[in-house]
C-alpha cells in the first residue's frame, strides 16, 4: 500500500466545521433564536401598552406608555440578541472549540495535527460566522417588523447597530474561545461565559469603564441615533478579540494532553 | 538507533506519584508485531502517550528513526465525530494527517470488516465498529508504525478473530504495535513481546525466547490406563524430581533437568513396559510466562 499526498476533495477543516453546524442542526438552532427575537421584540414594542395596561388593570395604578417609535423596535431586539442570543451562541463556540474536551478524541486530532491552529482557527472563524449571520438575519427581520408595524428604521442607525452587535459577538467570542482553551470543560466554559455576558451588563452603569470596553456597545439606543460614539469600544473589541483568540491557540497547543 | 529499530526508549520517566513509567527502556523493531503487555498501571498507555508527542516525559528519551517515517496511534475506545460518516472519518483522517494510503475508502472499510456500512453516522456505531474504524482511520493515513492501544478489547470472537489476523498481515508490511490484556490474542500474532510492570520493562524479546525462557523440564504422559503405577515407578527412577497420577491416564513428571528428560525420560518409559500414547513437553503458554516474570519482579 502507498501513500500520496492529500488532494482536493479531502475533508479539510473548514469544511468539516461547516458540516458540524449543519448536520447538528447548530446553524437552525442558531437562526431560530435570532429570528424569533428579530420577530417577536418589534411586536413587543408596538403592543407594550397594551400588553402592560392589561397587566395592571387596577382603578389604582395607572400607566401611561409613551407611543412607540422604529427606535424601541430595534433596541429591543439588540437587547434580546445580545443576551439569550449571545449566550446560545457562545454554547455552541464553546462545544465546537473544546478540542480537548474529549480524551479519544483529542487523541485523534492532536495525533494527526501537530499545527493545532489549524483546527481551532476554522472552529472559532466559523462559529463567529454562524453567530454574526444569525445575529444579522435577526436584525433584518427586527427592521422589517419594525418597518410594518411602527416605522421605518434608519438605515446609518441599523448598520450602527449592525457593527456595534458583530464587534460584542467578536469580543465575547474571543473570551469564550481563550477560556475554552483554558479550562477545556464545555460545562464549566459556558457557565463561566454566561456569568460574564450578565456581569458585563452591570458595568453599562460605570461609563468610564465602559467606554474602554466591549461594555461600550451596548448603549443600543445612543448607538442607534448616533449619539454614544463606537470607536473606542470596537476598538478595543477587536483587539480583545485577536488576543484572546490569538492566546487561546498559544495555550491549546502548548499544552499537554490529559486525561 | 539500532539496525532494523523503529524506536528506541531509554530511561523513560513519568511519575504520577508511583505510578507510570519509573525508568523504562525498550526498543520496537520496524516490522512485524510488537505486543507491550503488562499489569493495570503498568504504563502501557503512558507510554503510548509519550511516544507519540502527546505527553512530555518527566526524563528519558523516545528515539523514531526518520526511516520509520509516520506513526498513527488508535486509543483502546477511538471517538469521532458522530455526525460523520464513517468514510468521511476516512477523509477526515487523511486531511489531518496529511497523507493518505492508496487504497479506497470502500477497500480500508472492507479489510477493517465496515464494508457495508460506509455511509453510515458514526454515531450509531457499536464499540465493536468504532474500534475496527479506528484501525481503518489510522490505516488510511498509510502511516510506517501503527500502535493500536487494546485493538480487540471491545469484540466479539468471531471479530476479534478478524482482527487478529489483519494485524498479522499489517504486521508483515510495517510495524504494529499493541497493548492487550488478552494474552492469548497476543500468543497469536506477536512476534516481540514487551512485559511492563511497575514502570519498567522486565522483559523484551521475542516470544519464542519468552516462552522457552519459561520452560520448565516437565512433561505429560499419556497411557492407556493406570497412571498410579506409572506415576510411583518413575517417581523412583535416578534423574526424576517429582512424578504424579493427574488423572487416570495422565502422569506429570518434574525432572532434574531438561536433559534428563529429553535423554532419560524415554529410556525410563521404555523400561517401564506400560503402553505409552504420548509424551509432550508441558510448554508454558504466555499467561504462565507472564504470571512468572511479572510475580519474580513483584517479589524482588
Amino acid at each position: 500500500m502507498s501513500a500520496s499526498t492529500i488532494h482536493a476533495g479531502s475533508l479539510s477543516p473548514w469544511r468539516v466545521e461547516w458540516l458540524r453546524v449543519w448536520r447538528t442542526k447548530r446553524l437552525v438552532g442558531l437562526l431560530f433564536v435570532y429570528a424569533f427575537f428579530g420577530f417577536a421584540d418589534p411586536l413587543l414594542a408596538r403592543y407594550m401598552a397594551k400588553i402592560i395596561g392589561s397587566a395592571t388593570n387596577s382603578s389604582q395604578i395607572r400607566i401611561t406608555v409613551a407611543e412607540p417609535v422604529p427606535a424601541d423596535g430595534m433596541v429591543g431586539y439588540m437587547g434580546s440578541a445580545m443576551q439569550i442570543g449571545l449566550l446560545v451562541g457562545l454554547a455552541m463556540l464553546v462545544s465546537a472549540c473544546a478540542i480537548d474536551a474529549s480524551y479519544p478524541l483529542a487523541i485523534f486530532y492532536r495525533t494527526r495535527r501537530r499545527d493545532l491552529w489549524t483546527l481551532l482557527v476554522p472552529r472559532v472563524t466559523v462559529s463567529l460566522a454562524t453567530m454574526t449571520l444569525g445575529f444579522a438575519l435577526g436584525l433584518a427581520a427586527a427592521w422589517y417588523e419594525t418597518a410594518i408595524l411602527i416605522g421605518t428604521p434608519s438605515g446609518a442607525g441599523v448598520l450602527r447597530l449592525l457593527a456595534a452587535g458583530f464587534c460584542y459577538q467578536l469580543a465575547f467570542g474571543g473570551v469564550a474561545f481563550l477560556l475554552t482553551a483554558i479550562l477545556r470543560s464545555v460545562g464549566t466554559t459556558t457557565a463561566i461565559a454566561i456569568v460574564l455576558v450578565l456581569v458585563s451588563s452591570v458595568l453599562t452603569t460605570w461609563p468610564s469603564v465602559a467606554r474602554w470596553s466591549p461594555v461600550g456597545l451596548t448603549d443600543y439606543a445612543g448607538i442607534y441615533a448616533g449619539t454614544t460614539g463606537l470607536r473606542t469600544a470596537i476598538v478595543a473589541s477587536l483587539v480583545i478579540a485577536a488576543v484572546a483568540i490569538g492566546a487561546g491557540t498559544t495555550i491549546a497547543q502548548h499544552r499537554q494532553l490529559e486525561r | 538507533m539500532q539496525g532494523d529499530a523503529a524506536i528506541v526508549v531509554s530511561d523513560l520517566v513519568k511519575d504520577f506519584g508511583g505510578t507510570g513509567l519509573l525508568g523504562a527502556s525498550l526498543t520496537i523493531p520496524d516490522r512485524g508485531v510488537t505486543a507491550i503487555i503488562g499489569p493495570n498501571g503498568a504504563g502501557k498507555t503512558t507510554l503510548f502517550t509519550i511516544v507519540t508527542g502527546l505527553v512530555r516525559p518527566d526524563s528519558g528519551t523516545v528515539a523514531i528513526a526518520p526511516a520509520a517515517g509516520t506513526l498513527a496511534y488508535c486509543p483502546d475506545t477511538p471517538v469521532f465525530e458522530r455526525w460523520l460518516t464513517a468514510s468521511e472519518v476516512l477523509d477526515q483522517s487523511a486531511s489531518l494527517a496529511r497523507r493518505r494510503s492508496s487504497a479506497s475508502n470502500a477497500e480500508l472499510l472492507a479489510r477493517c470488516g465496515l464494508g457495508e456500512v460506509g455511509s453510515r453516522h458514526v454515531g450509531g456505531f457499536s464499540r465493536g465498529m468504532t474500534q475496527r474504524l479506528g484501525i481503518a482511520s489510522t490505516l488510511v493515513t498509510d502511516p510506517r508504525l501503527m500502535i493500536l492501544d487494546e485493538p480487540t478489547s471491545a469484540l466479539d470472537p468471531v471479530g476479534r478473530r478478524e482482527v487478529l489476523a489483519l494485524l498479522a498481515e499489517l504486521g508483515a508490511e510495517r510495524g504494529v504495535i499493541l497493548s492487550s490484556h488478552s494474552l492469548a490474542d497476543v500468543e497469536k500474532v506477536a512476534d516481540t513481546v514487551i512485559i511492563l510492570a511497575k514502570g519498567r520493562v522486565v522483559f523484551q524479546g521475542a516470544l519464542d525466547a519468552l516462552l522457552r525462557q519459561q520452560e520448565r523440564p516437565v512433561w505429560r504422559i499419556r497411557t492407556h490406563d493406570d497412571a498410579a503405577t506409572l506415576a510411583l515407578a518413575l517417581a523412583k527412577a535416578p534423574g526424576v524430581a517429582m512424578a504424579e497420577a493427574i488423572s487416570p491416564t495422565q502422569v506429570r513428571v518434574r525432572m532434574q533437568s531438561m536433559r534428563d528428560g529429553e535423554r532419560t525420560l524415554p529410556r525410563l518409559l521404555a523400561e517401564s513396559g506400560m503402553p505409552i500414547v504420548e509424551m509432550v513437553l508441558d510448554r508454558p503458554d504466555l499467561d504462565d510466562a507472564f504470571a512468572a516474570i511479572v510475580s519474580e519482579d513483584h517479589s524482588r
